[in-house]
């Protein structure tokens, strides 16, 4: 290129001045078309010289991102390939029963159709009859396998400490003596509120609905699945693990202003299923003990979803402070069909910590903590998301406090 | 290479240290100032108060039981710098009830000349380790009562008591007077342990109330200048106390109850001295620090769980950074540990 320029250059009528002036001994009168090829290519050379620290330094740089974003980029899709051809189911529903709990709207409802259609029998469980006996028509015409697969609904109200025992136990009876293989948490709704707003009856009301009502079904499952039996039973359940799963939220990752009454509870939820995540460990490592031990393998999950436009939804909204609308107004709520199909591959993918957006993933990423890394996504996203939050934390208090000085008290919450 | 990590690790720590000195240490002022403490009869509570009281502060210890409540007031008004000046009561409540909080804080504030407590500590509380499967429903509810909703309950009469609007001149003389609303949580907030099924969830929720708050009264914080409008009377600061285990009268009874697994799985946490851990919290309280925690072990803990919470302090970051990095190793190694227990054991022993 310099060649073409040169002879381009040395052919002009009249040399540039800039070029001239890079000489050191200008001749008067005609300049000869060899002086002019030689003083171009002394004056390219300089330039040369003057850009290229600037310019290796500059390419080093994006060089450097580069690598970083490429190497990101690399082991991910190294990770998702390598994952998909190897992919083993690690939830198989297929002829096994699966139970429900706020399975008559919502997400509840969106898995139970989702697991019908992959070969599951299904049992909802809600209060509002009528509710449960038309969604139980959806699931059902869902089926995969609708002459062998069973479907049935319960109504019970889940704050009260006696239904999850009866629930079980039905279950069981229904299922030809054998509790239920996978036991999906589904029920809650949600009352933002200020803390110093809300009434200590709401307070109540929101652990009793999202907390103890998970929480009675994992006693209850757990007396179940626990009963030692011989050998010979635990071979027949070697490949068949049973599944408890909680739905949290991602603000047991962190807890957002005006969520003062689910705050709490979704956190209590998350704690449980960490302590959980460790106690079943002892029960899988007491199969491989000679003594009699549980049947199957047991594994925890716990979904922590952010917005979802499930009935309940609008109701939220017509509650929810106005600051809290800004706080999370990066977060684009889900339609309940299309979390329950992420929900569910993650579970397949074997996840014990499960996430359903960007957001969702780093704000796991962040409050990931001492909870089980399952796959080099989490460990990615642990690493991302703690960079991250180092910036959102004070954003999110500084947001709070100048909400409050333009409101005033009496607007502000 | 590792020669330049090395120094910087050096300088970041000496940094560190100088900050340490440089930070202002008069962020808890108690003298003169009425401080309400539940669970104030023994253990923590009541070394707080006797700290307290010996730095000026007027203090109203809540129990359930009178006769200890009276011992411990004898105590706590022996350690008062000026007992002519200062004022020292008992009121004797159930905190799980929902009623006792609100009531509590009228009868302080018509005892303390008509002028709400500044300072209200949550040290109300105790452990009934168990595994999950193996607890009875009644012991899950009893800890949620007795170590969230006591708190909760207490928080909620305080804020609203605290957010009352006021004039701006009573504003004006509470500027430099901030009230503190503190809780006392658990590094089990921080991570989960197997075998403390029913504790957990308490203490976790704890600290989502606490963060929320710390959330929520930075709005009440920003109405106080709003030029016209009137607002809370004075700024509000919530603190949350993360202790590992703490050698309290209740200790022993934890004790006997905590499966073999638990025990070992904390095998690296020492237990502290009530009057030791009280020294430090009100050491970081005067630091201002909104996590408090009081040894290395749970400063790491804090460090890698701490997330969203706002972080107070350049030591904060650095926890967090190394926090991060440690329980890489540690979150995977209980896992393991639980499973080769239940494979040594047996289902029976296990638990």
């Amino acid at each position: 290129m310099a060649m073409d320029k040169l002879t381009i250059w040395a052919c002009q009528r009249k040399p540039q001045k800039k070029v001239l002036d890079s000489v050191e001994d200008p001749p008067h009168g005609e300049i000869s078309v060899s002086f002019r090829r030689d003083s171009y290519r002394k004056y390219a050379t300089k330039l040369d010289e003057a850009r290229a620290p600037a310019l290796s330094q500059a390419s080093h740089t994006i060089g450097m991102l580069l690598t970083i974003i490429a190497t990101f980029v690399a082991i991910s899709s190294a990770y998702a390939i390598m994952n998909f051809l190897t992919r083993t189911n690690h939830f198989n529903v297929a002829n096994r029963t699966v139970v429900v709990t706020g399975g008559s709207q919502g997400l509840g409802l969106a898995v139970a159709r989702q697991l019908a259609a992959k070969g599951a029998n299904i049992v909802i469980v809600a209060q509002t009859v009528s509710k449960l006996e038309e969604a139980l028509n959806t699931i059902r015409s869902a089926a995969a396998n609708p002459a062998i697969q069973k479907f049935t609904y319960l109504s019970f109200d889940l704050r009260s400490s006696d239904s999850a025992p009866a629930i079980l136990a039905k279950v069981t009876e229904w299922n030809n003596g054998e509790p239920p293989d996978v036991v999906f948490n589904c029920a809650g709704n949600c009352i933002p509120s200020f803390f110093a707003s809300s009434s200590v009856e709401t307070l109540r009301a929101q652990m009793d609905t999202l907390y103890w009502s998970c929480t009675y079904m994992a006693h209850a499952t757990l007396q179940h699945w626990l009963k030692p039996v011989g050998k010979g039973v635990q071979k027949s359940y070697d490949a068949k693990p049973r599944h408890l799963i909680f739905t949290s939220s991602v603000v047991a990752f962190m807890p957002i202003a005006g969520y003062a009454p689910y705050n709490p509870a979704k956190a209590a939820m998350r704690s449980l299923a960490d302590t959980l995540n460790q106690e079943v460990q002892v029960y899988n490592g007491a199969r491989k003990n000679p003594q009699p031990g549980p049947a199957a393998e047991i594994k925890i999950h716990a979904i922590y979803p952010t917005g979802i436009l499930s009935p309940g939804f609008e109701n939220e909204e017509k509650l929810k402070p106005a600051l809290t609308k800004k706080l999370e107004e990066d977060d684009q709520p889900q339609q309940p069909d299309e979390l329950a199909g992420t929900i569910i591959a993650e579970l397949e993918a074997g996840k014990y910590i499960i996430t359903a957006s960007l957001i969702g993933h780093i704000m796991k990423g962040w409050a990931m903590g001492g909870s089980q890394r399952v796959g080099i996504m989490d460990y990615l996203y642990t690493w991302l998301g703690s960079i991250i939050v180092l910036f959102i934390a004070p954003d999110f208090m500084s947001k709070c406090w100048k909400w409050g000085r333009e409101k005033g008290l009496q607007r502000a919450s | 290479m590792l020669l330049v990590v090395f120094s910087a690790v050096i300088a970041a720590i000496a940094g560190l240290a100088v900050m340490g000195f440089l930070t202002s240490r008069k962020q808890f002022e108690v003298v003169e100032r009425t401080v309400i403490i539940t669970g104030g009869s023994q253990g923590l509570g009541l070394e707080l108060a006797k700290q307290l009281s010996a730095k000026g502060a007027n203090i109203v210890i809540v129990a359930q039981t009178v006769s200890k409540l009276e011992h411990a007031l004898e105590s706590i008004r022996n350690a008062a710098v000026r007992p002519a000046a200062q004022r020292f009561m008992y009121l004797s409540y159930d905190l799980r009830s929902p009623d006792s909080a609100s009531s509590i804080l009228s009868k302080v504030t018509q005892w303390n000349d008509g002028i709400p407590a500044d300072i209200v500590i949550n040290c109300a509380g105790h452990c009934i380790p168990g595994f999950f499967a193996s607890c009875t429903a009644e012991t899950l509810r009893d800890q949620m009562d007795t170590l969230y909703w006591s708190c909760a309950y207490m928080a909620h009469s305080t804020l609203q008591q605290w957010t009352k609007p006021v004039d701006k001149q009573t504003q004006k003389s509470y500027d430099n007077k901030p009230r503190h609303l503190i809780f006392t949580s658990s590094v089990l907030a921080f991570m989960p342990l197997a075998g403390y099924a029913a504790y957990n969830p308490a203490k976790a929720a704890m600290r989502a109330l606490a963060d929320t708050l710390n959330q929520e009264v930075q709005v009440y914080n920003g109405t106080r200048l709003h030029p016209t409008e009137a607002g809370p009377a004075a700024e509000i600061k919530i603190h949350a106390i993360y202790p590992g285990g703490i050698k309290t009268p209740g200790f022993e009874n934890e004790m006997k109850l905590k499966p073999a697994l638990t025990n070992k799985l904390e095998e690296d946490d020492k237990p502290q001295q009530p009057d030791d851990l009280a020294r430090i919290i009100i050491a970081e309280l005067e630091a201002g620090r909104y996590m408090i925690t009081s040894s290395f072990v749970s400063n790491v803990m804090k460090g890698w769980a701490m997330g969203g919470s706002q972080r107070t302090g350049l030591a904060d970051y650095f926890w967090n950074g190394l926090g991060s990095l440690i329980v890489l190793f540690i979150a995977p190694d209980f896992m393991s540990k639980c499973r080769k227990w239940g494979k040594q054991k047996g289902l029976q022993a296990a638990i």
